[in-house]
């Protein structure tokens, strides 16, 4: 199986090159085009349960789907739901992902929702997804993707952290010393360890605060 | 102190390498990773013009403006990454004293701390359009760093040049400038749709952005659900 990141950083696609065996899991909307070799299954995989997990609590797809060449090679390009960065990683053990950051993985790879700790409770929701097994993991983000080496802590703001390795602890603080009382804090996730950890570099919510000023003010009626 | 603007093109940002003793000024919020041993305090307050006062007047001007200073707290270097919201290109302008900037309150992300940063609300001819037209006045020696909606194009300006304010991203205060409707009177600027222009005059450097935020906000919003109040 090949595959090709295009377009990076600003609008990547990600192309695959399957021949007839291979199999490729994406999220369900994330088929932008391919050609009539690539056939498609569609599954809650891993149960209707983990389905729904993944639909509830991670923003995650109920169904992924599982595309193979039939008859000779084949070729699919997925496109991420906003414009951004996609990153290719080999995986062999475990990796967390923030939710709506799965693109596609191969076979081997499972995704399931796990409790993210309180930290989700303030912004991002309480669960993340743990993708597990080994094969190649495919994840977008809202911006460029940045890959950081953690040895020690290190903090991003909290709407920011794309993935992480799983053996890097991490826990919400406040920006120190605010002393703005007109808005609200920022919320920082302190990871510590050493590991990695990727970061995007726009965030939706900011833009969506952003554009927010620019909605129709609704008229106010009597009755 | 060394910056990296990293990635050119849609989604740029800044990553600030501290070294102690340095300090860095950054709008509010625009800090998305930052080392551990970096100090983030938030303040009304930048050098110069500030406390609560400034605070305020710069929440009237419509912008979230209150200032995070960065600086390393355990003798060790450091660094602190800041991103503008929307798409686009950031660039970093060199002050070297002799001339201040004008920096469009959308388009500032961050600055050293050895600038000082004031507000300047070109506030009532910007109301009649509904366009507010404020700007950062940024003076002294250091690094300035710009945020744009696009791709940034600088123009060195020898003469008179015109710019749509929604395309103005920064501009040397050597130029010369004045306020006034594109259309020749407010009623046909209005009623053509066109904005507020800046007039500029003398020899100087403007950056100017490839697209206006408002005109975005605008495609956008009305595509929205209406909000109380």
């Amino acid at each position: 199986m090949d595959y090709e990141i295009v377009a990076r950083p600003s609008y990547s696609m990600l192309r695959v090159d399957l021949t007839p065996g291979d199999k490729l899991v994406t999220e369900s909307k994330a088929m932008a085009w391919m050609d009539t070799n690539v056939r498609a299954q569609t599954s809650t995989r891993g149960g209707v349960l983990s389905g729904l997990k993944r639909k509830l609590l991670t923003g995650e797809s109920f169904f992924q789907n599982t595309y193979e060449a039939e008859g000779g090679p084949g070729s699919i390009t997925l496109a991420p739901g906003s414009a951004g960065d996609v990153v290719a990683m080999p995986l062999d053990g475990e990796l967390y992902l923030e939710k709506g950051a799965f693109l596609a993985s191969t076979e081997g790879v499972k995704c399931d929702a796990k409790f993210g700790g309180l930290r989700g409770f303030f912004n991002e929701g309480l669960f993340v997804l743990r993708c597990s097994g080994s094969g190649t993991l495919f994840f977008n983000a809202y911006g460029e993707i940045q890959e950081v080496d953690v040895d020690g802590q290190y903090t991003v703001d909290n709407g920011y952290a794309v993935a992480w390795e799983p053996h890097l602890d991490y826990r919400l603080t406040k920006a120190r010393k605010i002393r703005s009382f007109l808005f609200s804090d920022q919320i920082l996730l302190r990871f510590s360890g050493r590991g990695k950890v990727w970061v995007q570099s726009r965030s939706a919510a900011p833009l969506a605060n952003w554009i927010h000023q620019f909605r129709p003010v609704k008229v106010q009626s009597d009755d | 102190m060394r910056i990296d603007i990293l990635s050119k093109g849609a989604f740029g940002s800044a990553l600030v390498h501290l070294d102690p003793g340095d300090e860095f000024v950054s709008e509010s919020g625009a800090m998305y990773r930052a080392s551990s041993n970096v100090d983030i305090d938030v303040t009304t307050k930048s050098r110069g013009k500030g406390g609560i006062l400034g605070g305020l007047k710069r929440l009237i001007a419509a912008e979230n403006f209150f200032f995070s200073t960065y600086r390393v707290t355990d003798g060790a270097a450091g660094e602190v990454g800041l991103a503008p919201t929307l798409q686009g290109e950031v660039r970093s302008i060199e002050l070297d004293g002799s001339a201040a900037w004008y920096c469009s309150g959308g388009s500032y992300l961050g600055s050293d701390s050895t600038l000082e940063v004031e507000t300047k609300f070109q506030g009532l001819k910007g109301l009649f359009t509904g366009e507010s037209i404020f700007f950062l006045r940024v003076g002294g020696s250091g690094t300035l760093l710009v945020n744009a909606f696009g791709a940034v194009h600088p123009i060195d300006v020898d003469g008179e040049l015109t710019v749509d304010t929604g395309h103005v991203v920064a501009f040397e205060d050597r130029l010369e400038y004045s306020i006034s409707k594109a259309g020749g009177s407010w009623l046909r600027s209005f009623l053509g749709g066109e904005g507020v222009v800046m007039n500029f005059r003398g020899r100087g450097r403007i950056f100017v952005q490839s697209h206006n935020p408002n005109e975005f906000g605008k495609a956008l919003g009305q595509n929205l659900p209406p909000r109380e109040g």
